[in-house]
């Protein structure tokens, strides 16, 4: 049933050169979000080098439980953009990209890191720059650089966004592929796991025609430990057999765990008629529609 | 909600007399002819609700209200089609200060079918897991419905009318009848041979009780 995921992020090795693909900013956050939050807790330092601007980046790892001010603080954990790192001046080198990695990993070592944890989001190398055709080089590269050591790469690659072939050529440089669990996704919904905070996201429209994914869906979140957030912010319809559902699961749970229903209030309107937001163990968030 | 009628569009071969382009180009008069006449099946539900959600905007019902109508008319057809005919017709039309959503279908909703109609089966764990809900923790579906729901709701108050077989099943199993009862001003259901027929209304703001017409 889970499908598009041969490891969970929560799963990577010391030493891996991980290909994460992801559909949506929202999947790439959660697994960045658990990626960094793995590795702080690891005791490892933490790079991500995104897209966007970092102190966005810095945000959206924060929103997702990271405490990012404490972890910036003390330098085990910064954000930071590409150009003058894996770039210089719109032009892609893969020699002086591993120069940079190279140095990074030995300024972790000196100060007195166990590991590294790198994330790089290559959105970049979907705009039009000079020397673009090096990427399989950075990615043979880091490949054999990490091999043996305590430092391990996550590369994010937009599906959408990059062409199969490009795809399939960088590939065979990772250890591993990963993915977000999905459960459940066509064109008017989409179940899947979510790992930052744990639990599962639901996007689109929900009715019973969907039972079967998400029944399996809210079985595996509940066998894992912890607090469970059912994040429902994209979610724009649910129906009346999905929201009962919803509430076994959320009140099937021990009592030392709490259960987070976030969603938009088309959505929590419909828990709120199930007498779930006056209940100890169950939080009801309402959030603004996106 | 994506409501937009002219993406969906309305379905074709329709054989009733106000269906069809008729249907299409019905005005949202007082007159209760309909704004919107449209078959359903478990494929189309999707449609249904995006059709749902722009008619009754376009209708005058506020913003916010809107959901409340399309969950309402959501439950009525998955009842036709998980413990009826398995298809049906909606009818969406104004009258008297209120829309009016018909959800009709011509199977017969017996208790003992709709206990253990084979729906498909994506439609178990829904089951099972309405069958384990606790109790004392569910929202009480039999409760919220009339004990005596054949007895008509007086006009006005929220409140549930039904006839026939209908009234037992819905009060017995509550599938998403509940629901369907906390968020319309009036609901009726009526069963019989010749099959089921759920209304829905909701009262429209009295300002805009006749809405202007996009002309």
């Amino acid at each position: 049933m889970t499908v598009g995921a041969s490891t969970q992020i929560t799963d990577l090795a010391m030493n891996d050169h991980a290909c994460l693909t992801y559909g949506e900013l929202e999947e790439l956050f959660d697994l960045t979000a658990a990626f960094v939050r793995d590795g702080l807790s690891g005791g490892l330092k933490v790079l991500w080098l995104s897209d966007g601007p970092p102190g966005q980046a810095l945000a959206e790892l924060a929103r997702r439980g990271v405490d990012v001010t404490s972890a910036t603080a003390t330098g085990q954990l910064a954000a930071a953009g590409c150009e003058g790192r894996l770039l210089s001046g719109q032009a892609f080198a893969a020699d002086h990209a591993m120069g940079w990695l190279g140095g990074q990993m030995a300024a972790c070592r000196s100060e007195g890191f166990p590991g590294l944890r790198v994330a790089v989001d290559m959105g970049w190398a979907l705009r039009p720059l000079t020397g673009i055709e090096q990427l399989p080089d950075f990615e043979a590269g880091i490949a054999t650089s990490l091999a043996g050591g305590t430092v391990s790469v996550l590369c994010q690659y937009d599906r959408e966004g990059f062409d199969p072939v490009t795809l399939a050529s960088v590939a065979a440089y990772h250890t591993r592929s990963v993915a977000a669990a999905t459960y459940h996704a066509d064109a008017v919904l989409r179940i899947c796991r979510q790992y930052a905070p744990p639990g599962i996201r639901l996007a689109g429209e929900i009715d019973y025609q969907a039972a079967e994914p998400l029944a399996l869906a809210l079985a595996e979140a509940i066998r894992l430990d912890g607090d469970l957030t059912i994040n429902m912010s994209h979610l724009i319809f649910i129906d009346a057999p999905c929201t009962r559902m919803i509430v076994d699961a959320a009140r099937s749970l021990a009592r030392s765990r709490q259960v987070r229903l976030v969603g938009p209030a088309v959505v929590s309107r419909r828990f709120a008629s199930y007498g779930v937001g006056d209940r100890p163990g169950i939080d009801l968030v309402t959030v603004d529609e996106r | 909600m994506s409501g937009d009628p002219g993406r969906h569009g309305l379905p074709p071969g329709d054989s009733s007399p106000a269906g069809g382009t008729a249907a299409r180009a019905a005005p949202p008069g007082a007159d209760g002819s309909p704004l919107l006449e449209q078959p359903f099946s478990s494929d189309s539900l999707y449609a249904l609700r995006a059709a749902v959600a722009a008619h009754a905007a376009q209708a005058g019902v506020p913003a916010g209200q809107v959901p409340d109508l399309v969950i309402a008319v959501h439950e009525l057809a998955t009842n036709a089609i998980r413990h009826g005919a398995g298809h049906g017709r909606l009818r969406i039309w104004a009258g008297g200060g209120a829309l009016h959503c018909e959800v009709s279908d011509d199977g017969v909703a017996s208790p003992a079918r709709s206990a253990t109609a084979p729906a498909g089966p994506a439609t178990a764990p829904a089951d099972a897991a309405a069958a384990q809900a606790a109790p004392a923790a569910a929202p009480a579906d039999a409760a919220a419905v009339p004990a005596d729901p054949v007895a008509s709701a007086p006009g006005g108050a929220r409140g549930l009318g039904g006839t026939g077989v209908a009234a037992s099943w819905l009060a017995a199993h509550g599938h998403g009848l509940w629901l369907v009862c906390q968020v319309a001003d009036e609901t009726a259901v009526h069963s019989g041979p010749s099959g089921t027929v759920a209304t829905v209304s909701f009262t429209l703001p009295a300002a805009r009780a006749e809405p202007v017409r996009r002309r």
